[in-house]
């Protein structure tokens, strides 16, 4: 059996792999698992993975990192198992862990980085831990693709606005966002937006 | 925003979409859902099964279930061996009937079908029946030989209807007379002599061992509520201590396996019990920032607080009352990066708490180390090892590096009315004020 049909075969085992019409809520997944059901995880797992994983990736810009920064942000999630009740989406409560451990990326690699702030002036917030290290966008996009593109200029956005950037792409709106990030919707809605504004102007030709 | 713009957001957003394609490695994958696995594996060979809250609710039921088949398949099992036992004994062999109201343990009933039960079971007292080698006597023997719980089990169901269908004709007297005449062994029982003077109640003895079960239950299930309502009082967090068994953690990702601290957690019950950790090289102190005392309003029903004062950790959203004061019974500021002054010219208000030196002088070109701003242009520093407080601030600036600050955070571990510890929350950061709370008057 190669990996792609195990995979199908996993799959259809999975008793919380249902139909579309009746799937499973993650925060219903969740408390599965806490009761002991591994199945149930492994669908949570599956749902969120990527989308975690490349908000992580676009942050730390290496893949190592983000490798490592998954493993914790779902190692948090095994270990808050037995006391988890779903106050709030469980989507919310991932990204908040996610940030977290970014964060702490980031003090380990730097120290204390301002994360907090909910001023609408904070759009260079997370720019302090910017890596600096990457190449000019000039030096990567000539004669590529407008998606290579897109990623080297999402690089180059300021942190907090890629930050709401990424959320927002990858599901969360803007109560969530504003939540994980312990802001306001309103500036989540301008860091967004100014995002937009970079991106469209840098990409004009793509567009 | 014009339809332009929204066009061309909505093509930003497909091109993302299409280099959204990064997929966690396959050997992540399998170390996550290993950790998962083994977390699982690990809880469930740790703790018993009527700890799991559902499974709790439904032990009672499941072992009077359980009661009723296994003494039912006795029954099934016992009566052909004691048919057998009718065909080759006399009459007064055949075990008695015992109806609810009359039953008695009849372990050491002398005839033979009876005494071989009790010499293979072994129950006797050495009065049994020479007559116990009779093939029938050996088969029962047989039948009870499993231990002395089948016996009893034997005796306790004996009230029921269809062992009246085995009795033989004999007078209630007869058998009362006759049982109330024998003295009882039955080891699980009281001492034989007390037993032989007070003949127990099959039926009796049954309703008392139910009994005494159900309350071993009860009593289990309460403790375990209490436990699970104490650690749920304690924190939401999992145990901070090492997992060597954990082989995700140990052989997959051996950077996790060193760590020894909590992760995350989330959950109803308060969090945020634990004392604030040290920060290693870092400086922290008591109180908060400024003069008078603080209060807080909470504007909405719910604060994220932290386990611990660490932003590393992840907050729990906790409810609170809309529009109430935040309570609270410990403050603190700690120092995660301090700055390094040097000073320009001799500065001599200087104020220690240690006894080294109360007043001492900071020379031109001495390092200190800018801590926190304490108010009115002073600030706390450590020079030489001692804590002070230095006024830092003038017209013209005393030391080097003043423009740069410190960056600190302040902490108050949050209480409830009942000043049950609910978690830590964050007032202040560098990164500014905590907007879930407004700040109220202060109080002096």
């Amino acid at each position: 059996m190669n990996e792609c049909a195990l995979a199908v075969f996993q799959h259809a085992n999975n008793p919380y792999t249902v139909g579309m019409s009746e799937v499973v809520s993650d925060e219903e997944l969740m408390l599965r698992y806490s009761a002991g059901k591994v199945a149930a995880f492994e669908v949570l797992y599956a749902r969120h993975k990527a989308p975690v994983y490349r908000y992580l990736l676009r942050q730390t810009k290496r893949a190592a990192r983000a490798d490592e920064l998954l493993q914790d942000v779902w190692v948090a999630i095994i270990k808050a198992r037995d006391g988890y009740t779903p106050s709030a989406k469980f989507t919310t409560w991932l990204y908040t862990i996610a940030r977290s451990k970014l964060i702490d990326h980031y003090r380990r690699e730097r120290g204390f980085v301002l994360v907090t702030s909910t001023s609408e002036d904070d759009e260079n917030l997370l720019d302090s831990i910017a890596d600096t290290t990457q190449a000019t966008p000039m030096d990567v996009v000539q004669g590529q693709r407008c998606v290579e593109r897109l990623r080297v200029e999402i690089e180059q956005l300021p942190a907090a606005q890629r930050e709401a950037f990424l959320m927002h792409e990858e599901g969360l709106n803007l109560e969530q966002i504003a939540e994980v990030t312990q802001t306001r919707a309103e500036t989540v809605k301008s860091r967004i937006r100014y995002a937009l504004d970079k991106l469209r102007t840098k990409l004009a030709d793509c567009l | 925003m014009t339809a332009q713009n929204e066009e061309h957001d909505i093509r930003i957003s497909a091109l993302y979409q299409r280099s959204a394609s990064e997929d966690p490695p396959a050997h992540v994958d399998a170390a996550i859902l290993a950790a998962a696995h083994a977390a699982v594996g690990r809880d469930q060979a740790r703790s018993p099964p009527e700890t799991k809250p559902l499974r709790k609710r439904s032990t009672v039921p499941w072992a009077l279930a359980a009661s009723i088949v296994l003494v039912t398949a006795v029954v099934f099992v016992m009566r052909p061996a004691e048919r057998s036992a009718l065909v080759s004994m006399e009459p007064a062999a055949v075990p008695q009937t015992l109806r609810p109201a009359e039953t008695t343990l009849a372990l050491n009933d002398p005839s033979p079908a009876v005494a071989d039960k009790q010499k293979a079971a072994p129950l006797t007292d050495g009065a049994a029946t020479e007559s116990n080698k009779s093939d029938a006597g050996a088969k029962i023997a047989r039948d009870v030989e499993p231990g002395r719980v089948v016996a009893q089990a034997q005796n306790t169901v004996r009230g029921s209807k269809e062992m009246e269908a085995t009795d033989l004709p004999r007078s209630k007297s007869e058998k009362t007379a006759e049982l109330d005449s024998r003295p009882t062994t039955a080891p699980s029982q009281a001492p034989a002599s007390a037993a032989a003077a007070t003949p127990v109640p099959a039926i009796a003895l049954l309703e008392k061992n139910v009994g005494l079960a159900d309350a071993a239950r009860e009593e289990a299930r309460v403790r375990a509520e209490e436990k699970s309502k104490r650690k749920d009082a304690i924190e939401a967090l999992p145990p901070e201590k090492v997992q060597p068994e954990f082989t995700a953690d140990s052989v997959v990702q051996p950077k996790l396996a060193a760590k020894q601290k909590m992760d995350a957690g989330v959950g109803s019950g308060a969090i945020g019990n634990a004392s604030p950790k040290k920060i290693s090289g870092g400086y922290q102190r008591d109180g908060w920032p400024g003069e008078g005392v603080p209060h807080f309003l909470a504007p909405t029903n719910a604060l994220l607080l932290y386990p611990e004062p660490d932003q590393a950790l992840a907050p729990v959203k906790v409810a609170t009352p809309p529009n109430s004061e935040v309570l609270f019974d410990t403050s603190i500021v700690r120092t995660l990066r301090s700055v390094f002054l040097t000073a320009k010219d001799r500065v001599s208000d200087v104020f220690c708490s240690g006894a080294k030196s109360a007043k001492p002088v900071i020379q031109p070109g001495e390092v200190i180390e800018y801590l926190q701003y304490g108010a009115e242009g002073y600030g706390l520093v450590r020079y030489r090892t001692e804590i002070c407080t230095v006024f830092l601030m003038d017209r013209t600036p005393r030391f080097d590096g003043i423009d740069q600050k410190p960056e600190v955070e302040w902490w108050v571990r949050v209480v409830d009315e009942n000043k049950q510890v609910r978690g830590w929350l964050l007032v202040e950061s560098a990164a500014g004020s905590n907007q879930q709370i407004k700040h109220l008057a202060r109080t002096f």
